[in-house]
């Protein structure tokens, strides 16, 4: 029986050979004592020869994973066991176990290797291919798959546990075999890597894209390297490249289109102000060529009168208050006229928002500014023409009713003396209707008279209109009264705010004629006549005015008549109604309106207003 | 022979006066007539007599156009006025105005007895009295 380290001396190679293991070895009795070891055991585990023989020590947990090994007694091969060793951080042993037969008994023996330093590098690899691609394979050029390196399982799901050793056409597609057997040909004779982009390569009805790389490890090795990579997201990412490059293209080649074509004048400009790009028509409508244009600056071609508010806009998109704007601004044609310009101008962004340069659109509105203005004009002549036919038909209606009563009113009462002369025998009643009859005759010829004036007037638009200073006139008419101012002792007071009306004169002296002599004629006994000439700006209008403190008149009573032919409304006053109606005709006649103010006891107020727009609009006919 | 008492020619124009005067002195129809040549006058006239019902005229000829007071302006103060029960006026507009506003116009006063345009001739006038006659 041995009872500790013993060789068999009958055989000394054996022992020899066992101490040249590299292996370790320990084998036990059927009692379970360790009968026999190798050095190599002992400088595996770290221990020393009595740890060794110490079948305390065994029992140790300091014995670890063998020790337990030893006492359960098992077969087995090549499992890697964890051992704990003294002064090693990791320690993994590549450990078999076999029952040993001798004639007596029945031993144990477990052999083992330190192979911490290959797990570590197979660990590494590991890492590497983890991080390298999916699924890496091995394989023979038929097909045979060697090794099978998986990563992401979850995406492929194959069984990888089970592919070693089969062949790899059994995991793919029927469309992807002959693809794939070119692939590996083309290896073989290129002797390079092939790289291709297949989809859905384990035929799942995927939207999945899968790189496939095919390697040579060496020509004289009959071994294939594929890695497999799922590069769906990058394939679809390129795809959408892909579209929204073409989709740029295709807006590169509108804008160029639109550009190069377009009627309407467009600019590229710096945030400087220079001109980046010009297209054809902005060079026609401003009559530069391109090279003349490149030259200039923007502020060079702006009319001095509009920069101000051009400047204001740029430097409002500049400070990115707004992102556009609309104008319309005065551009200086080459031959060095203006040109109106309805304009937008918009701001092209760079990714971070800076601004990258202006795109300005520009049309030509002169002709339109011109009809717009012709039409504004027209409009005025229209609006005074509307005025004038109105006066004119308030004209009319008036001539009509002078010729309804002043005229046929007199002409009736004739036709009826004439009737009646042949019943009249006395002489005296003769006579007197005679004298009646003259009478009549005369009111009839002077209203004729009056109305050749009125139309005289009407038909006389073509008076020259004169700056006529009032104040003068005023003066002049105010001595030519004087007889009556003198007995009335009447005050004349002027305030003209403004001097000069622009005015037929004689219409004007008769205006102030007619006015200043009404207000010395209806005056009251009892106050010293106070006579106030006036004139001062209204809405464009010139109004002129002539107050008095005299007798006033009821204008509930007599004002739509006061204007009237013949009316008169003072019993003891000269008049012959014939004034006012007078003088209104020709207000009119030009356009003009009067308006009275008046209180019994009081006074009046005449107002005149000069229309002048009417004039200006005559002249523009 | 009856005869209408009063009859007030309102008419600022001195010969058609004179000829109504002829006309109405020839037809003998009337008792007095009243000239005045313009409506204030006629007014006032109205006015004062308004207690005395015999000088208060049963024909006013009135025309449209004068001075100072005119036909229609007569109209509107006349209508004021408060006139002796049973006394009767009847009130002519008489206008040389042949024009359709002024007809318009006499519209607005529905208790004029008639409208009439000069020349008036005697026949018109002999018409106006006789139907005024109390039968």
């Amino acid at each position: 029986m041995v009872q500790s380290k013993t060789f068999n001396p009958a055989n000394q190679w054996y022992g020899a050979i066992a101490a040249a293991f590299e292996d370790g070895y320990i084998a036990t009795n059927q009692a379970g004592q360790i009968v026999a070891f190798n050095p190599s055991a002992l400088e595996i585990l770290r221990i020393s020869e009595s740890q060794m023989l110490d079948p305390g020590w065994w029992e140790s947990p300091s014995a670890g994973a063998l020790g337990q090994l030893l006492r359960e007694r098992k077969e087995f091969s090549d499992h890697k066991v964890r051992q704990d060793v003294p002064n090693k951080k990791d320690c993994w042993l590549r450990v078999s176990g076999k029952a040993l037969h001798t004639q007596t008994e029945t031993g144990y023996m477990l052999t083992f290797r330190d192979v911490t330093s290959y797990l570590e590098v197979n660990r590494s690899l590991n890492t590497i291919i983890s991080s390298l691609d999916d699924i890496i394979l091995e394989m023979t050029v038929n097909g045979t798959l060697l090794h099978v390196w998986m990563n992401r399982t979850s995406r492929l799901t194959l069984p990888w546990m089970e592919m070693q050793g089969k062949s790899v056409y059994q995991y793919m597609p029927e469309r992807l075999i002959m693809e794939f057997q070119h692939l590996i040909r083309e290896v073989i004779i290129s002797g390079k890597e092939v790289v291709r982009v297949l989809q859905d390569p384990l035929g799942r009805n995927q939207q999945v894209w899968y790189r496939i790389r095919l390697v040579r490890p060496g020509t004289t090795n009959n071994t294939i390297i594929v890695s497999i990579h799922d590069v769906t997201a990058e394939y679809k990412a390129n795809e959408e490249l892909r579209e929204a490059r073409t989709q740029l293209e295709d807006s590169q080649q509108v804008f160029k289109s639109v550009f190069d074509y377009s009627p309407t004048g467009i600019a590229l400009l710096s945030i400087t102000g220079q001109w980046l790009d010009v297209n054809a028509s902005l060079l026609e409508t401003l009559g530069y060529t391109r090279d003349e244009m490149s030259g200039l600056s923007v502020s060079t071609l702006i009319h001095p009168d509009d920069m101000d508010k051009a400047k204001a806009q740029i430097a409002q998109i500049l400070d990115r208050k707004i992102n556009t704007y609309r104008a319309e601004r005065r551009y200086k044609h080459r031959d060095g006229h203006y040109i109106y310009m309805f304009l937008a101008c918009s701001a092209m962004l760079n990714p971070d928002g800076s601004i990258r340069y202006l795109i300005l659109q520009m049309i030509d509105v002169t002709e339109l500014k011109q009809l717009d203005s012709d039409a504004r004009k027209k409009n005025i002549i229209l609006h005074a023409t509307s005025i004038d036919l109105q006066q004119k038909i308030k004209q009319l209606f008036e001539l009509n009713q002078i010729i309804a009563h002043n005229l046929r009113g007199p002409a009736t009462a004739l036709i009826s003396s004439v009737e009646l002369l042949p019943e009249l025998a006395n002489m005296e009643e003769q006579q007197e209707m005679l004298d009646h009859m003259k009478i009549s005759a005369n009111a009839i010829l002077s209203t004729l008279n009056d109305l050749k004036d009125v139309l005289a007037q009407q038909a006389n638009t073509e008076l020259p209109f004169t700056p006529c200073n009032v104040e003068a006139i005023t003066k002049q008419l105010w001595s030519s009264l004087n007889q009556q101012v003198v007995e009335k002792n009447a005050q004349l007071k002027v305030n003209f705010r403004e001097s000069s009306i622009e005015y037929s004169r004689p219409y004007l002296e008769n205006i102030l004629f007619h006015l200043i002599n009404n207000a010395l004629t209806y005056t009251r006994p009892d106050v010293l006549p106070e006579i106030r000439v006036e004139t001062w700006k209204e809405d464009d209008q010139i109004v002129l005015m002539v107050s008095d403190n005299g007798i006033g008149i009821d204008l509930q009573k007599h004002g739509e008549q006061l204007f009237r032919y013949k009316k008169k409304f003072h019993r003891g006053y000269e008049s012959n109604g014939v004034g006012l109606f007078m003088i209104r005709n020709q207000i009119r006649t030009f356009g003009g309106s009067i308006d009275v103010k008046s209180e019994v006891g009081k006074g009046s107020s005449f107002f005149v207003y000069f229309n002048n727009r009417v004039h200006i609009s005559k002249d523009d006919e | 022979m009856n005869k209408i008492k009063n009859v007030c020619v309102v008419d600022d124009d001195e010969l058609f006066q004179f000829v109504m005067r002829q006309h109405f002195e020839r037809l003998e129809l009337v008792e007095k007539i009243h000239k005045f040549t313009d409506g204030e006058q006629a007014l006032n006239y109205i006015k004062q007599n308004l207690n005395k019902p015999d000088n208060l005229p049963d024909l006013i000829l009135l025309d449209v156009n004068m001075p100072y007071m005119d036909g229609w302006q007569f109209l509107r103060e006349y209508v004021k006025l408060s006139l002796p029960a049973g006394k009767q006026i009847k009130v002519y507009v008489l206008t040389s105005s042949t024009h359709e506003s002024d007809l318009q116009r006499a519209k607005e006063f529905p208790f004029l007895a008639g409208y009439l345009v000069k020349p008036i001739g005697k026949n018109i006038i002999k018409e106006i009295l006789t139907e005024l006659l109390p039968a």
